[in-house]
């Protein structure tokens, strides 16, 4: 039955994974027959790797052995747009622009900026758990999400959770998916508490000529009663890589401000005042959508696609001391750029190679080492988003063990007996 | 099970100490119920004093196949802290220290006996405070709030706990200890965190909290609408949300309520009410006065009575006396009442309240409807009196079918205090069999032996109109009982 979906070479190829070529690919168009699917390959030992828009498919571990890509684009309805409500629900496979634009008809908002919406979709921004830079204002991925619908590896479809906002029905099951990069089930369905749609926008753009008072006026900003809606700080490197131009060199703070009249001139009013206090060099305004568009896709992009992604979390005040610690991590003939969301706590880090070939993997290699280990005296913790299948070979992108591994051991054991969902890809090697 | 309590207990006292071990039958009575109907008599209760005592107590437990519940303040409302199978209850109410406050990066990590108040008191003179709100907020501890997953008045804007714990430090079955997530707002792998938060101490024994802290808002600003229909009041609630107004709080009162809220705290409100409204909105003073002007216009929509307003806080607590006295006042009209927890779609709030007025008038006794609306999170008191022979299986029985209108509706069996004890058997209108065992799952995944809180959350078998164990056990829920 499942030759039934095998498709084109040019699919296969394009559904490899760390050079890993897929055994088939299959598209399927219903509930019914991704269960048939997904409950074949797990009754046959056959491995699944579940695939959304494809824009993240790189994150996590070199796949454990040949299986079949699951593609979800065909399933992307729009389950259910209750705008009284506030809340939504759409299968795995929807697209983010056509969800965005859905809610946006009735003035709402997901809180799931993620990168590249034209490709990427609900089930894989869920599975990779990656929270964009609305998460300022918004909280986690995870703090969106109200219920869930999933394919258990035996086929079977279990729910968790509801479509109300307040609810502490049974255990949160979702949890374990959102994050979870489709090591123990495939999402199927993910029903979402909504946020209206500010009725202004405005975002001001400021620039220093030291990375100190980017930080500062961050901090100041992170503790002071505006609330923006999104607050990113980025070097010179990741402005120009993102086709933004800040008017000076240095380093810069956007902040996207939204609110009722009277309320955005007051955060603007109380934002500019606080540049000027870190003695900003430059302060301006960027239009809203193509800036955070940018910010969203930066290091995801094809412009700016770099040899090596990381993510690093420590606390809010330590983000200066990871941003030092990136830029302190090049090679000769690398340019690395970073991306910072400072009341979060999370500096992403791009390095690319200035010639064609790209980087060496010996040379990703010790960047990352010398990066965790940085990062490491000051109590975080660090990811690798993307790097060559090589580098892969040698360093666990995941960072080790995290805490709780045991645990996640267990929940694979559980969940995935037969080790049919991503195998090799998640944390620990789950 | 055998149990040789002659020789569990010198062990548990040789860990927490001799007077923090409570074992005499007149002594255990106090850690016999919590917030609910429910009652069961624990075998032991130990107070530990740190999660090294947690551990070679569970450690203790888990060689004698003894039960183990934690407990906090019992302030509970579905029996959650309630030792059904006996066994040893431990008790967080010596771990209340405030271990750290990281002003600068808003995280303070506590122990699990602190009350919910006291952090947002103790960090108040920095200017931040604890989102979650409970109504027992002033008795209610942190530990209790990460098990029920807690919500408060106040959760409509700011979310309940799981949005405000960053990490846990635990104690699993076997005595290990373990952080999961930490005091970074990411960490990778599968969210451990999350699955405990709420998981009513099934899982493992939550000994340290790292929570995000809060800036105190600039302003805050509350609204008092009163409307003489109770449809109107609901549907004031669904134009709020539906103009893309999200206020910090909605709170919603019926006729029942106001009545008894008037006889108890004369909170003046007018001849002919017939709901009230309370909605708080919070923020930049320019964003409250601008969103407060915002809701003004849509409960005007609606035909109100009466609105007032306050910026003060004593005006601000006059408003609000009503709706926090409520519940101590239904004792006013009935000798009991049955507190029903459930949670509907919002844009549903007035066709359920409609057909739980229904029941009311069907059965004969009288409903009192409190609310969280802006959530959709209603709390029905069912009236009755037990001396009356049948009228608590009737209560039973009406809470029942509430339960089962909410489910019908779109909603579920509990918005925020828990299924525990008191619902177990309503899950299978929410959840098929799969659905229970996928969930029943994580029990083994923690390996937990089923030695932490055994009987809660799934059916036992017993049919759902099979109550009378329940009814053999209630009680009217006491002074004790907040929502």
């Amino acid at each position: 039955m499942i030759t039934r979906h095998l498709r084109t070479r040019d699919d296969l190829a394009s559904s490899t994974i760390d050079g890993v070529e897929p055994i088939s690919a299959v598209a399927p168009s219903s509930e019914d027959e991704l269960r048939e699917v997904v409950g074949a390959a797990d009754g046959e030992r056959l491995a699944l790797y579940p695939r959304g828009g494809g824009t993240r498919i790189g994150l996590g571990g070199i796949p454990a052995r040949p299986g079949i890509v699951v593609d979800m684009t065909r399933l992307n309805r729009v389950a259910a747009h209750n705008a009284g409500d506030l809340t939504a629900t759409f299968q795995a496979g929807a697209n983010m622009r056509m969800v965005a634009e859905t809610l946006a008809q009735q003035g709402q908002m997901l809180a799931l900026d993620s990168p590249l919406p034209a490709r990427s979709t609900i089930g894989g921004t869920l599975a990779t758990g990656l929270s964009g830079a609305l998460k300022w204002h918004m909280g986690h991925a995870r703090d969106t999400v109200i219920g869930m619908r999933v394919v258990q590896p035996n086929g079977s479809v279990t729910k968790s959770g509801g479509q109300v906002v307040k609810n502490v029905s049974g255990y949160d099951m979702s949890r374990l998916h959102i994050g979870g990069l489709g090591s123990l089930g495939v999402i199927l369905e993910a029903s979402f508490k909504l946020t209206p749609i500010p009725m202004y926008e405005r975002t001001i753009l400021a620039s220093f000529d030291s990375l100190e008072g980017a930080m500062d006026v961050s901090m100041s900003v992170f503790n002071s009663h505006v609330m923006p809606l999104a607050l990113a700080s980025f070097g010179d490197s990741t402005a120009r890589l993102m086709d933004v131009d800040p008017a000076r060199p240095g380093s810069h703070v956007a902040f996207r401000l939204g609110g009722r009249p009277r309320t955005l001139d007051r955060q603007v009013d109380d934002v500019v005042k606080a540049c000027r206090e870190a003695r900003a060099a430059h302060i301006g305004e960027s239009p809203t959508p193509r800036l955070w568009r940018a910010i969203s896709d930066f290091g995801w992009d094809a412009d700016s696609l770099p040899d090596l992604g990381m993510r690093i979390t420590a606390l809010p005040s330590q983000t200066g001391d990871v941003i030092a610690a990136v830029e302190g991590c090049a090679a000769p003939d690398m340019e690395v750029a970073w991306l910072a969301h400072p009341g979060f706590g999370t500096v992403e880090g791009a390095w690319l190679g200035a010639s064609s070939e790209g980087a060496s993997a010996e040379d990703l290699i010790d960047i990352i080492s010398e990066a965790r280990r940085r990062v490491l005296t000051l109590g975080g913790w660090a990811i690798v988003l993307r790097c060559p299948t090589e580098v892969k070979r040698r360093v666990d992108v995941w960072g080790g063990e995290p805490r709780g591994s045991s645990v996640m051991r267990e929940l694979k054991a559980q969940y995935d007996p037969n080790d049919t969902m991503n195998p090799g890809r998640y944390v620990g090697g789950i | 099970m055998t149990l040789d309590m002659n020789s569990i207990i010198p062990q548990l006292q040789a860990v927490v100490g001799a007077e923090y071990v409570i074992h005499k039958p007149e002594d255990l009575i106090v850690f016999e119920y919590d917030g609910s109907v429910d009652r069961a008599l624990p075998t032991v209760v130990a107070l530990p004093d740190s999660a090294e005592q947690v551990s070679e107590c569970v450690k203790i437990a888990e060689r004698s196949g003894l039960p183990i519940v934690a407990r906090g303040a019992g302030t509970g409302l579905s029996g959650g802290a309630v030792a059904e199978h006996g066994g040893l209850v431990l008790a967080m109410t010596r771990m209340t220290r405030i271990l750290e406050v990281d002003v600068e990066n808003r995280v303070a990590i506590v122990e699990p006996g602190v009350v919910n108040l006291h952090l947002s008191e103790q960090v108040s003179k920095h200017g931040l405070y604890f989102a979650p709100d409970p109504s027992s907020q002033r008795a209610c501890t942190i530990g209790g709030n990460v098990a029920e997953n807690s919500g408060g008045p106040h959760c409509l804007a700011y979310g309940v706990t799981t949005n405000h714990v960053l990490g846990l430090e635990v104690v699993y079955a076997d005595g290990g200890i373990e952080w999961v997530g930490g005091i970074h707002r990411e960490s990778p792998g599968f969210d451990l965190r999350g699955i405990i938060i709420g998981s009513e101490g099934t899982l493992a024994i939550v000994t340290k909290i790292a929570v995000r802290l809060l800036r105190q808002p600039e302003a805050v600003k509350t609204l008092l609408a009163v409307f003489s229909e109770l449809d109107d009041a609901s549907a004031a609630v669904s134009g709020i949300i539906g103009a893309g107004i999200v206020p910090a709080a909605i709170e919603m009162m019926d006729e029942l309520c106001i009545s008894a809220a008037e006889a108890a705290v004369h909170a003046g409100y007018p001849e002919g009410a017939g709901a009230v409204l309370l909605v708080e909105v919070d923020g930049l003073a320019e964003a409250v006065e601008e969103e407060v002007a915002a809701v003004e216009e849509v409960c005007n929509l609606y035909d109100p009575l009466e609105i007032r307003t306050a910026t003060d806080p004593v005006e601000r607590e006059k408003l609000w006396s009503g709706r926090k006295g409520v519940l101590g006042a239904l004792g006013r009209l009935a000798p009991n009442y049955l507190l029903v927890d459930g949670t509907v779609p919002r844009t549903r709030l007035v066709e359920t309240l409609s057909r739980i007025k229904g029941i009311s008038e069907r059965t004969g006794y009288p409903i009192a409807n409190l609310l969280h609306a802006g959530d959709g999170n209603l709390h029905p008191s069912v009236l009755f009196d037990e001396r009356k022979p049948g009228d608590t299986e009737a209560a039973l029985k009406i809470g029942g079918e509430i339960l089962e209108l909410c489910v019908e509706v779109g909603g579920v069996l509990s918005g925020e205090h828990g299924i525990g004890l008191e619902k177990q058997e309503y899950m299978p209108l929410m959840f098929t069999d799969a659905d229970m065992d996928v969930m029943a799952r994580l029990r083994p995944s923690f390996s937990t032996n089923n030695i932490f809180n055994p009987g809660k959350i799934f059916p036992t078998g017993a049919s759902c109109s099979d109550i009378r164990q329940m009814a053999a056990a209630i009680q009217r829920a006491g002074p004790g009982a907040y929502v």
